[in-house]
């Protein structure tokens, strides 16, 4: 249990992964030193390019070898995180304690394709994209697409209860999964399917613990067969509460959509914006720009419209400009969330909601049908197939680069909340009422379900040094998930917790955590797992590194 | 020494917490620390219970007495058996979201009856167990031979209300769905009491005016079997199908419902129903095509009653895929066996159990393809399962000797 030099531990993990699966060079510990959230953005525009680097990289190729890198790190607590695709943005990979930083990209087979149980089985390293690949080639699909599909993993799916767009159909990445197995620091590997009678759901309370437990390393996962068809529609609302008075209809008639989101009146603006057909109000100009420096990985773009450019009519006004002059604009509007916010909340616009139906072909003929009655009883208007399928054909078209607004000095970020129909409304407005004098606001509802809905936030701030910036984004989170929990919701639907929302925890689960102790001292009795994540009692790495400054058990 | 004035005092300071009449002596407590059936009226009144029990070190039981209790090594510690029903307020009936959030003493029975007043229902069938708690439903029924029909048991729970042995309350109203770290109402679905005392639970409720239930009957499993998968396959999507074959002592209901022997299967099929886009009619034409269909439909309550009593059902419910249940359905050709359940038929598979004392070779095939695919052996869990228990409960309260 004694500390170990940098040059032993490399050692050890070079005789178990190979010299060319790890790494201690400048450019990966850079590259692995944070992932999606816009806070490590901060910190780099503050000129701390990698505040928080690993002692080192591996690549470790299967199990096994994950396995014997788990038990030296337990043995000589040394901090261990989990990395899939990084593309989380929460900061749950940021190695804050150091130590070593386990990519599991190259466990990434898929084992086995049950097409008649309707059944994958596949490594946890592999890529979102790829593993549907496979399933499409045999007919099938798993049903889960995040916007990130590209660029994350299975595994990162698992331990961040992932959500694809097509979750109102398919489920989240939780209801999709049948077992687990997952590699723990004692050098064990624990299959969750091994549920004996009277025994807890292991699988759930695996899924969801961020690299704080194991590492997870292959699952089993149900699919679909491939739809015939695929059937997309919008409808205007006038007025938000008849929209989701609408959705929780369709939802609680038994429908199962694949996808049915709606927008709010600014956000829809900026939608209706895009259709061709739809003749872009002048009151969208002004927005427009700041709405394509809000497209960013988490910047609402994601889970949202795509990225839009923007539009030809603003492009030559904007030419003549100097680009100082527009920035100059954009962040004196940023300095005045309210007024932003009120112009926005102004906007005389219909809410648009998108609704997808797919299988066969029959069947979600009449699905559409049905999902039409229904929401045209409750003041929905049909607005054709052409924004449904605008909606469909882009939703991939993210920024995986960061949003230019922070060139500006400014951040976008995106919070993703979830509570029961009966609270929706009061919890949207009262997120916005917290955080509209301190960032610009636009929302929508997305991932319905029988008993309520999930509502994405994006939010755009600005301060005008770096340092002001990070306090402010602060500040910002506490009041946004102070007013979630305040309002019945909870602080997240599918981005999981990380760093960034970690100071919720306690009032999202109360008493609850002492499960969590339990686990945490049952599986991974040192603190090695990605220490200082998810729940805010295990940011201590064992007894040794209390008060450790971010550094590991490694000695340099 | 005789511990039996510290019986007294027990019962004198258990006193302080409940009012006398909510605490009934047992009479094998005479001997030991003391025994008494304890129904708490309130959560406060739970929490102060299960404080004072883990203060005298008592051994709380959330199941009937047995004489062995009385033995070592519980007969020195004073023993509680906790009764939950007076704890059976309806905390919450939300329409809107579809949620019913209810004191877990409530019976089955209540509950289903409370819900049908206002014309919704649970995803649970209720008639096999109409006298049990939602509590002890959900602490310890999940591997029992029943399941939901709209889901997993699990998945019809949207959030817990738990009581650690302790005497510390936990749990909230929940979200449709969540990324807040693991699902830790999972550690005490299922684990029958082991971890801690559920106080409440908030449940989906679905409406039960647009209810139809369509019964058929199939000439062996394989046709059965064939006939549900294909009509999953063509996204007929109903809330549940199930499929039966009568015990041998319900001769009476077989044939009242028109089973035949050359038609011995029930399939028993929910549609979502008229407003869900797919019409009723669909799912009856593909069943009736393949099958016989059974006029007047059979409906739940008496396809229940085809089944042997709930005592009966002590065989295990195993999850098989499609692919295992085709393979088990070839084996057994012809031959089906009486008492015969499957239930929560999914596009995956379904969970399938066999009365027990049902003979023959078919009966026999079935149970070694429920063993082949359960799981046995105490597993890697178990270790981690122990050190759950010794932490949450390091004085062992709570169902002690569960293991
Ligand atoms: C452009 C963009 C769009 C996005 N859109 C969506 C979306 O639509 N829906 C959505 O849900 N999310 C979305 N996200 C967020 C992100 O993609 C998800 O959180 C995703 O689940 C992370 O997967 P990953 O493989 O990149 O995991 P990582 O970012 O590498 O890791 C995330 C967490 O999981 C842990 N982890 C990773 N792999 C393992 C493993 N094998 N075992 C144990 N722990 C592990 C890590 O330690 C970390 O705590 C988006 C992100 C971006 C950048």
């Amino acid at each position: 249990m004694a500390r170990v030099s940098q040059a032993e531990l490399v050692r050890v993990l070079t005789g178990i992964v190979g010299a060319d699966n790890l790494s201690t060079s400048r450019p990966d510990k850079v590259a692995y030193s944070a992932d999606f959230w816009p806070r490590a953005q901060i910190w780099k525009l503050a000129g701390e390019v990698e505040r928080y680097p690993p002692d080192c990289v591996v690549w470790p190729k299967d199990t096994a070898e994950i396995t014997q890198i788990l038990a030296y790190c337990h043995e000589h607590l040394i901090p261990v995180v989990p990395f899939g695709g990084g593309s989380g943005v929460c900061g749950g990979t940021v190695p804050i304690r150091g130590g070593v930083v386990i990519d599991v990209k190259r466990l990434r087979r898929v084992l086995a394709v049950d097409p008649v149980s309707l059944t994958v089985s596949a490594e946890a390293g592999i890529n979102g994209q790829h593993i549907e690949d496979h399933l499409n080639a045999a007919g099938l699909t798993l049903g889960h697409f995040p916007s990130s599909i590209m660029c994350s993993t299975l595994g990162g799916w698992l331990a961040a209860r992932s959500a694809g767009q097509f979750s109102s159909r398919y489920g989240k990445i939780e209801d999709m999964v049948l077992g687990l197995k997952v590699a723990t620091p004692d050098g064990a590997v624990l299959d969750t399917a091994e549920r004996a009678p009277g025994a807890p759901d292991w699988t759930q309370l695996i899924v969801g613990s961020e690299g704080t437990l194991g590492v997870i390393t292959e699952a089993v996962l149900k699919v679909q067969p491939l739809p015939e068809a695929r059937r997309l529609r919008a409808y205007r609302f006038r007025h938000l509460a008849d929209g989701l008075k609408g959705a929780r209809a369709v939802m609680q008639a038994g429908l199962r959509p694949i996808v049915l989101r709606l927008y709010d009146p600014f956000d829809s603006l900026m939608a209706f914006g895009k259709d061709p057909e739809q003749k872009t109000s002048p009151r969208t100009r002004p927005f427009d720009a700041i709405r394509s420096l809000l497209s960013s990985p988490s910047g609402g773009a994601h889970d949202d419209a795509p990225a839009k450019k923007v539009p030809g009519f603003l492009a030559k006004r904007l030419e003549p400009w100097s680009k100082k002059a527009k920035h100059a604009a954009i962040t004196t509007a940023l300095s005045a969330p309210t007024l932003l916010n009120r112009l926005a909340q102004a906007a005389p616009s219909p809410c648009l909601m998108i609704v997808g139906f797919e299988g066969p072909a029959e069947a979600i003929h009449a699905d559409a049908i049905a999902a039409d009655e229904l929401l045209t009883a409750c003041g929905g208007v049909d607005a054709g197939a052409r924004l449904g399928e605008s909606w469909l054909e882009h939703r991939y078209a993210v920024s995986f680069k960061q949003s230019r607004l922070y060139q500006l000095g400014a951040f976008v970020d995106t919070m993703e909340v979830a509570t029961t129909w009966d609270r929706l409304e009061t919890l949207y407005h009262g997120v916005r009422s917290a955080l509209s004098p301190h960032v610009f606001i636009m929302a929508h509802f997305s991932h319905a379900y029988r008993e309520g809905c999930s509502i994405y936030f994006t939010f755009a701030g600005y301060r005008k040094d770096a340092a002001r910036l990070e306090q402010h984004y602060e500040r910002v989170w506490q009041l946004a998930t102070d007013a979630v929990v305040a309002n019945g919701g909870t602080v997240s639907h599918h981005h999981g917790v990380g760093l960034s929302k970690m100071a919720a925890m306690p009032r999202e689960h109360g008493e609850m955590l002492r499960v969590w102790r339990a686990l945490k001292d049952a599986i991974d009795p040192h603190g090695v797992m990605n220490p200082g994540k998810l729940f805010p009692d295990t940011t201590e790495v064992a007894a040794g590194s209390a008060g450790g400054a971010a550094r590991s058990m490694v000695r340099s | 020494m005789s511990s039996r004035p510290h019986a007294v005092g027990y019962l004198d300071e258990l006193r302080q917490i409940v009012p006398t009449e909510q605490i009934e002596p047992q009479l094998d407590g005479d001997e030991g620390g003391g025994s008494w059936a304890v129904e708490p009226a309130t959560q406060v009144e739970l929490v102060e219970v299960l404080r004072w029990a883990n203060q005298r070190h008592a051994a709380v039981f959330t199941r009937h007495p047995r004489r062995s209790d009385a033995q070592p090594p519980f007969s020195r510690r004073p023993r509680i058996y906790l009764r939950g029903r007076r704890m059976k307020r309806v905390k919450d009936l939300d329409v809107v979201s579809g949620t019913i959030t209810v004191q877990s003493g409530i019976t089955m029975a209540e509950l289903d009856e409370l819900l049908g007043e206002r014309s919704f229902t649970t995803g649970f069938p209720t008639r096999p167990w109409r006298q049990e708690s939602l509590g002890a439903v959900l602490a310890a029924a999940l591997d029992a031979h029943w399941g939901p029909r709209y889901g997993a048991m699990e998945s019809e729970v949207v959030s817990l209300g738990v009581v650690f042995p302790d005497g510390t309350a936990a749990g909230g109203r929940g979200a449709p769905r969540r990324a807040v770290g693991p699902d830790f109402d999972r550690l005490f679905l299922g684990s029958r009491g082991r971890f801690g005392i559920i106080y409440e639970a908030t449940l989906r409720i679905y409406p039960s005016a647009g209810r139809v239930a369509l019964s058929y009957a199939a000439p062996d499993l394989a046709t059965a079997l064939a006939t549900v998968h294909a009509g999953l396959l063509a996204g007929l999507d109903p809330r549940a199908v199930e499929i039966v074959t009568p015990a041998p002592d319900r001769e009476w209901g077989k044939k009242r419902v028109g089973l035949t022997a050359q038609n011995p299967v029930l399939v028993l099929v929910e549609p979502w129903g008229p407003i869900a886009g797919r019409p009723v009619s669909w799912v009856d034409d593909h069943f009736a095509e393949k099958l016989v269909k059974l006029e007047p439909p059979v409906g739940w309550n008496v396809h229940e009653g085809l089944l042997p009593a709930p005592r009966a059902w002590t065989a295990p419910v195993v999850a098989l895929s499609w692919r295992e249940l085709e393979a088990l359905a070839a084996e057994l050709g012809g031959d089906v066996p009486a008492g015969l359940w499957l239930v929560r038929c999914s596009e995956h598979g379904g969970w399938l159990s066999v009365a027990a004392g049902i003979e023959g070779q078919a009966a026999d095939t079935v149970r070694a393809a429920l063993v082949a695919h359960s799981v046995q052996k105490p597993t890697m869990w178990k270790r981690i399962q122990d050190q759950l228990k010794a932490e949450l409960d390091p004085k062992d309260i709570l169902n002690p000797g569960l293991g």
